[in-house]
Order: structure tokens, then C-alpha cells, then sequence
């Protein structure tokens, strides 16, 4: 099959959702407010604690809510364009946390794969096998490959504290629609194969 | 008016810019705050070139992407920033939290601003103001008009046609 020519991602969507998240005031102020409070707060008991969680959930609904309705605009699987956006407008801010979290529940293996994988611009991680040969596959962005901007990752047996462990395999895709469909068939070869072992 | 172009703004140029700053050591460990612009206008030099936008253009909207109230965004504002430019100032005066472009033209008896933003409305992402003798500090006073646009460059020529005509003289006005 020959790869694409042309990326088909939909960057503007990335623009879109971030100005929805700060439009929206409770995201940042109001997170931020409640934060400070229970900082301040000497004495915190669960009334302060019921507070601030309620306060995280609205503004994490919210937020769902705005990445709901970018994936639907766009045609873009909502997990994607929420990794895609908190990564651009800062993983390590309150936005950016609430735009990861949006999207993961609490089964979700995505971050702990993402971070043992070692990409800080994945947007689709999981773990096929967690037993030993430990399988992972993910799908990142290579910004520094101007021509082919999406990376199929798929790492067997390896471990980030002993580089010298197991094997990976990398290929790179201009289209991020191909790109993810190499990543889905990748993650299913590898299910299907471990689904014949057990 | 409202446009119905699609935008040609080259958004991925700001996934990329991003990302090469951030994934770059210099940006989250302790560098200097000087080292640290000087980085990200040289990726937003590179990245500006390939895409055909200009390198303050992109460093501006990359910043609006961003929690205004983190370094990030200070930074990223402030590689944008040319000496003798009257940017940050007359943004500031018209109160655009998003301005990409601002000039203030001195044309005759009146002080003119115009200035080219991005605004929320996903048909519509950009904006042309014009203010016409407006104070900041009172709101009553002067005259203000906007168009929407959905495409940048659309923007930005209604933004350089506005600007040039209240550079013109004013007699061949």
C-alpha cells in the first residue's frame, strides 16, 4: 500500500477547542480559586474536600463537553484531539490536565504507557500484553520530520529503566488517518496473537 | 460581514512549533529567561519559513493557545516582539486578550487602531477591529467597528488594506 502524501489531521480543531477551554472561565479561574482556597484553608475537612472535588468535576464535564463537540465537528476520535490540544497548550497547566483527564477513564492504560514508552507527544498508547514479553504500541507525533508527522510505535519486552532490553519498531506516516489505522491494526495483530497463546 | 472561506491558517506550523519548544530541554529546566525566547524564535523562525506565515504571526497565535497566565505564553508573546514595534502597547489599549496584529495610525486630528484577533466562533476564527478615538478608560468616547473572517489571509489583507488607507494622505482620501 503507498503511503499518503498529505496529512489530513485537522489542525484547526486543536484552535478551535483551545479557545473553547478559555473562553469558558471556570476552567482556569474557578479551578484555580478552589486550589488556592484548600491551600489556605488550615482546617481542611470534607465539606473543603467535597467542594473542591465537585469544582473538578465541572469543569471537567465541562471541558468534556467542549472536546465532545471538536471531535463531532471535525470527524476526529475525541481521545486524539484532547491529547492533541493539552500538549500544545502546556500538559503541565490546569488546562492542559483537564484535557488529558477528559478523556481517561480510570481503566485506561494511556498515560502509564505513554510515559513508559517515552514520548511526550503520544496520542494513542496502550498495553497488548502486560506479562513478560510486555507489548506496547502507540501513535505520536513527530514534529521533527517535516514530511511524514505521525509515528507508529511498537516496543516488545522493553523497559525505560534498562535501554538495552527488548525490541522496537518505529514507522513513520505523512497522514495521520493511516496512521491510525496502522496503529489500530497493530494493536489488533499483536491481541489476536497473544489471544492464541493463552 | 462573514466569510465563508475555509481558514488557510497553517495550524499544524503551531502544533510544531509547540512541540519542538516544549520537547527541547532548555524550555522546562533551568535555562535563562533570554536563552529560553531566543530558542523559541529560532523554532518559530524555522517553522515560520516553511510555512510561508509570519514568524510573529505564528508566535502569536501559538501564545493564544496557551494559559495566558503561564511563562509559556509570556514567552512566546515576547519572541514575537521586534524593537520600535507598537505592537503590545496599542493591544493592550484595544483589549483584545487574542490580538495577532496591532498598529495605531496617527491620521490627522484622530488616533486610529486597527488590529486583526482570534475569536472563539469556529466559522468565523478571525477578527478585524478598528477603533477610532477610543480610550480604554472611557468607554463612551470614540467610534468602533469589526468585520468576522474565516480565513486568515483574508484577515490579514482587510487588516493591511485598513491600515494603508488611514495611512493615505488625507487629501487623496
Amino acid at each position: 500500500m503507498a503511503k499518503k502524501t498529505e496529512d489530513t489531521f485537522p489542525y484547526a480543531a486543536i484552535a478551535d477547542l483551545a479557545s473553547l477551554c478559555h473562553e469558558d472561565y471556570l476552567i482556569t479561574e474557578r479551578a484555580k480559586f478552589h486550589a488556592h482556597q484548600a491551600v489556605l484553608n488550615p482546617v481542611r475537612n470534607r465539606v473543603t474536600e467535597r467542594a473542591e472535588f465537585q469544582a473538578r468535576q465541572t469543569v471537567l464535564n465541562r471541558v468534556r463537553n467542549h472536546v465532545q463537540t471538536v471531535a463531532e465537528r471535525y470527524d476526529i476520535p475525541a481521545d486524539v484531539i484532547a491529547r492533541m490540544t493539552g500538549s500544545v497548550v502546556g500538559p503541565n497547566t490546569v488546562m492542559g490536565e483537564y484535557l488529558f483527564s477528559a478523556v481517561e477513564p480510570e481503566s485506561n492504560d494511556f498515560r502509564e504507557t505513554a510515559t513508559r514508552m517515552g514520548y511526550a507527544t503520544m496520542v494513542k498508547a496502550t498495553t497488548v500484553f502486560t506479562d513478560e514479553p510486555r507489548i506496547e504500541v502507540g501513535l505520536a507525533r513527530n514534529n521533527w520530520n517535516v514530511n511524514q508527522r505521525w509515528t507508529v510505535i511498537e516496543h516488545i519486552g522493553t523497559d525505560p529503566d534498562r535501554p538495552d532490553r527488548g525490541s522496537s519498531g518505529v514507522d513513520d506516516y505523512t497522514d495521520f488517518a493511516e496512521a491510525l489505522q496502522v496503529f489500530e491494526e497493530t494493536v489488533e495483530k499483536y491481541r489476536q496473537s497473544v489471544g492464541m497463546k493463552m | 460581514m462573514q466569510e465563508q472561506a475555509k481558514d488557510r491558517f497553517p495550524y499544524h506550523a503551531v502544533v510544531e512549533v509547540a512541540h519542538r519548544c516544549r520537547i527541547d530541554d532548555m524550555i522546562t529546566r533551568d535555562a535563562d529567561e533570554e536563552t529560553v525566547i531566543d530558542l523559541i524564535r529560532d523554532h518559530v523562525a524555522q517553522v515560520a519559513a516553511r510555512h510561508e506565515v509570519e514568524p510573529a504571526v505564528l508566535a502569536r497565535v501559538s501564545a493564544t493557545m496557551m494559559d495566558p497566565k503561564t511563562l509559556s505564553a509570556r514567552w512566546f508573546m515576547q519572541a514575537a516582539d521586534a524593537t520600535g514595534d507598537d505592537f503590545t502597547a496599542t493591544a493592550r489599549r484595544m483589549g483584545y486578550k487574542a490580538m495577532i496584529k496591532a498598529t495605531a495610525v496617527d491620521s490627522g486630528a484622530s488616533r486610529v487602531e486597527i488590529g486583526l484577533a482570534k475569536a472563539g466562533a469556529a466559522d468565523t476564527p478571525w477578527i478585524v477591529v478598528e477603533h477610532i478615538d477610543c480610550d480604554p478608560r472611557d468607554p463612551d468616547t470614540g467610534e468602533s467597528s469589526r468585520a468576522d473572517y474565516a480565513d486568515y489571509y483574508e484577515a490579514e489583507a482587510a487588516f493591511n488594506a485598513t491600515v494603508e488607507r488611514h495611512r493615505a494622505p488625507r487629501h487623496l482620501m
